[in-house]
């Protein structure tokens, strides 16, 4: 190599590229070192079990003060432990320190055994059960039903469906109006050949749907990364980063015939909105709607944007209905500090002005 | 134990060796000069040593692999080195920049003659994790296999293909040029190529069964190269946008040394680099355009994996397995079953 003549100093570039260096090797030693991150740390117990579909109860330290259980309803597209990653970042702990009864829904890990499941069956058979097992054993007519993300838009069908069974609708970061443009998702579904796709592959796998999502804020994900480098000193930051980690990379699959219909009805067709959406053979009708509703969006979600949350409270027939604008993103809602300090108590105190 | 944290100190050693070779290049030469020339060696004395660097972390990275368990760390890991290796790449971008800002010479023209835009599409194709054109080659190399495999007629089959696949490695590459006409135009060339040289198969008498393994190989071959043009207009646009974001970075950096400003850090023009290309990947996944091809190339994508499904079964057909559409029927029956027995239940307890 020829060495040619260089009029300016080095060594502030050179030091740059080697604390990367070093941060790399540091990085490696601390990763290796960890031991197995553990999320979802919240006590349960499953209480209902069908196919692949498991009903937990979280047992509470804290005295129940709303008589009516709240069962929450989360997406399929990612795992519910989300909501209970750590201790200090549990908006289920959150929501039982409020003196609410809380269980939650996971639909599980679907395989190809599963392609044929739809959203018939999702609505009417698994999220119904669970809904009637609750009843069923807390004596109640009727119960808190809490959706979220995808799992909000179930959670909202439901409603329609079985309006008497839920005495009160709480929706977070739920989209239910899909003709926005705002988050790229929403556009790259509209004209998605989603048929080609369920054909093609059965069941959507988790790889899949995660490589959409990284698809949205591609450097962000570099950036991430290489920011993590200068964090490896501390144990307690990284370990909380890992469980974030972990919960990004457990993307379950969508059964096929579910986002077949998922896609085409609501993303493309906009059926929650225009009408016409049939369940199984239950039109789906807003206007039946008439329990009291909390619909809460985050003001800077890329993946659920406002737009896409904000019109179901025009969409419902409930006269009492409010409105709750979340200062932060789609994960910020349920693991910042502020959700911990102030959506979980506002939530909790929302519930039990309607129901005690 | 004691072998892993030698290993981490030989590692250490390496890299911090790399580094001091390249921080000493040049050293007491330190005449003014201003020659692209002069740059573009520094250019090159960079890319050399940022080699060695990635070399040394890649066997690094292999080790960390065989050594850390599977889990959220070690997927971590993984994407922490893979994002380093980007950060190291990118630098060979900013060292020319950097030696101009700090000797007052910057200015956009002569950046735009530096700039090596195959070098900064590698940098792209990691971002993106683009395929390459090896895949086309073994794409074409498998199917044709298979055919040999599976039908006595195409015995020998692949050999004859071997100088026309080699000749097409070129084409193949052609498509990755981010030149969309070429790439059609490769397309063409391809598709005319496979079909004169497969058009004998046809002529051969009684070809009975295996006839229908040729004629779904062929159709999933002639599916392939539209796919790999559209493909190349999708990385076409993606690297477009890459080489824009790129100069709105190195304009506002003639417009900081126009101002005086302080040179900034290469941490500094990484967070630059990865806001600026963030913004302009955000809109144009939002145009029309790239929403449009992306569906177009998905379709195409899944039209050939549909096709090569087909095949499978047909070429699984005669042995003692389970094929996919036999699978398919079971579920579905078990799923109906299933909703069945659920409903009767469930008026029973009513």
């Amino acid at each position: 190599m020829t060495k040619s003549a260089i009029a300016f100093d080095l060594k502030a570039p050179v030091r740059e590229t080697w604390e990367l260096s070093r941060k790399l090797v540091k990085a490696c030693e601390t990763l290796r070192q960890l031991g197995e991150i553990k999320a979802g740390v919240s006590p349960k117990e499953v209480v209902f079990e069908y196919d692949k579909i498991k009903l937990y109860h979280y047992k509470s330290e804290a005295p129940i003060t709303c008589r009516v259980p709240v069962v929450i309803s989360y997406a399929l597209v990612n795992r519910p432990y989300m909501l209970d990653l750590q201790p200090d970042r549990s908006f289920i702990r959150r929501l039982l320190q409020e003196g609410l009864e809380v269980y939650v829904i996971d639909w599980g890990y679907p395989t190809q055994v599963d392609k044929y499941v739809t959203l018939d069956d999702y609505i009417n058979i698994y999220l119904n059960d669970c809904v009637d097992f609750i009843r069923d054993s807390a004596r109640h007519s009727a119960i808190n039903l809490m959706g979220i993300c995808q799992g909000g838009t179930f959670a909202t069908i439901y409603a329609a469906l079985y309006p008497k069974k839920i005495k009160n609708l709480i929706t977070i970061v739920t989209p239910v109006d899909f003709s926005t443009n705002d988050a790229l998702l929403f556009r790259w579904s509209k004209n998605m050949n989603v048929d080609a796709m369920v054909d093609a592959y059965g069941i959507i796998s988790g790889e899949v749907l995660s490589a959409g999502y990284l698809m949205l804020k591609p450097f962000m994900k570099i950036s991430k990364y290489v920011d993590i480098l200068d964090m490896m000193d501390d144990h307690e930051k990284i370990e909380n980063f890992l469980r974030m980690e972990q919960w990004i990379l457990d993307s379950p699959a969508q059964t096929g015939e579910c986002y077949r219909q998922f896609i085409k009805d609501l993303y493309q067709q906009n059926k929650l909105v225009r009408g016409g959406l049939m369940v199984g053979e239950k039109p789906v009708d807003m206007k039946k709607i008439t329990m009291p509703l909390l619909n809460i969006y985050a003001s800077d979600d890329h993946i659920v944007p406002p737009n896409a949350s904000i019109p179901l409270n025009d969409l419902v027939g409930s006269s009492d209905q409010e409105l709750y604008s979340f200062k932060g993103g789609h994960i910020g809602v349920f693991v910042s500090a502020k959700s911990q300090k102030e959506l979980a108590p506002a939530i909790a105190s929302w519930l039990h002005k309607r129901v005690n | 134990m004691e072998k892993i944290t030698d290993f981490y100190k030989d590692w250490a050693d390496n890299l911090a060796n790399v580094q001091k070779a390249f921080g000493n290049f040049g050293a007491g030469e330190r005449r003014e000069s201003e020659t692209a020339k002069k740059t573009h060696d520094l250019y090159e004395a960079w890319t050399g040593m940022g080699q060695s660097w990635a070399n040394s972390m890649r066997d690094a990275f292999e080790e960390m692999m065989r050594a850390t368990a599977k889990g959220a760390g070690r997927e971590t890991l993984a994407n922490i080195f893979s994002s380093a290796e980007t950060y190291m790449k990118l630098f060979e971008f900013w060292l020319p920049v950097y030696k101009s800002l700090q000797e007052k010479t910057f200015d956009l023209a002569s950046y735009q003659r530096l700039f090596d835009s195959a070098q900064y599409k590698e940098v792209l194709n990691k971002v993106f994790d683009f395929i390459s054109p090896g895949t086309v080659n073994e794409f074409y190399g498998q199917a044709l296999k298979y055919l040999e495999t599976v039908t006595p007629v195409a015995q020998n089959f692949s050999k004859q293909f071997t100088d026309l696949a080699q000749s097409g490695a070129k084409m193949y590459a052609g498509f990755f040029s981010g030149d969309v006409e070429t790439a059609i135009k490769n397309y063409e060339n391809i598709l005319d190529a496979y079909q004169r040289g497969l058009s004998p198969m046809f002529k051969v008498p009684a070809m009975g069964k295996y006839r229908e393994h040729i004629e779904l190989t062929l159709n999933m071959l002639r599916k392939y190269p539209p796919f790999m043009a559209q493909y190349a207009k999708y990385q076409g646009l993606m690297h477009a946008t890459g080489r824009k974001s790129m100069e709105k970075i190195m304009a506002q950096f003639a417009q900081r040394m126009q101002e005086n400003a302080a040179v900034p850090g290469y941490d500094e023009f990484f967070k630059i680099w990865a806001e600026i290309n963030e913004q302009a990947y955000g809109d144009l996944f939002n145009s029309e355009e790239l929403v449009a091809l992306q569906n177009e190339l998905q379709s195409a994508g899944l039209a050939i994996k549909k096709d090569f499904q087909k095949l499978m079964e047909l070429a699984l057909a005669n042995y003692p397995v389970v094929l996919r559409s036999e699978m398919d029927e079971l579920y579905k029956t078990v799923h109906d079953l299933k909703k069945r027995v659920h409903d009767l239940e469930k008026e029973k307890t009513k």
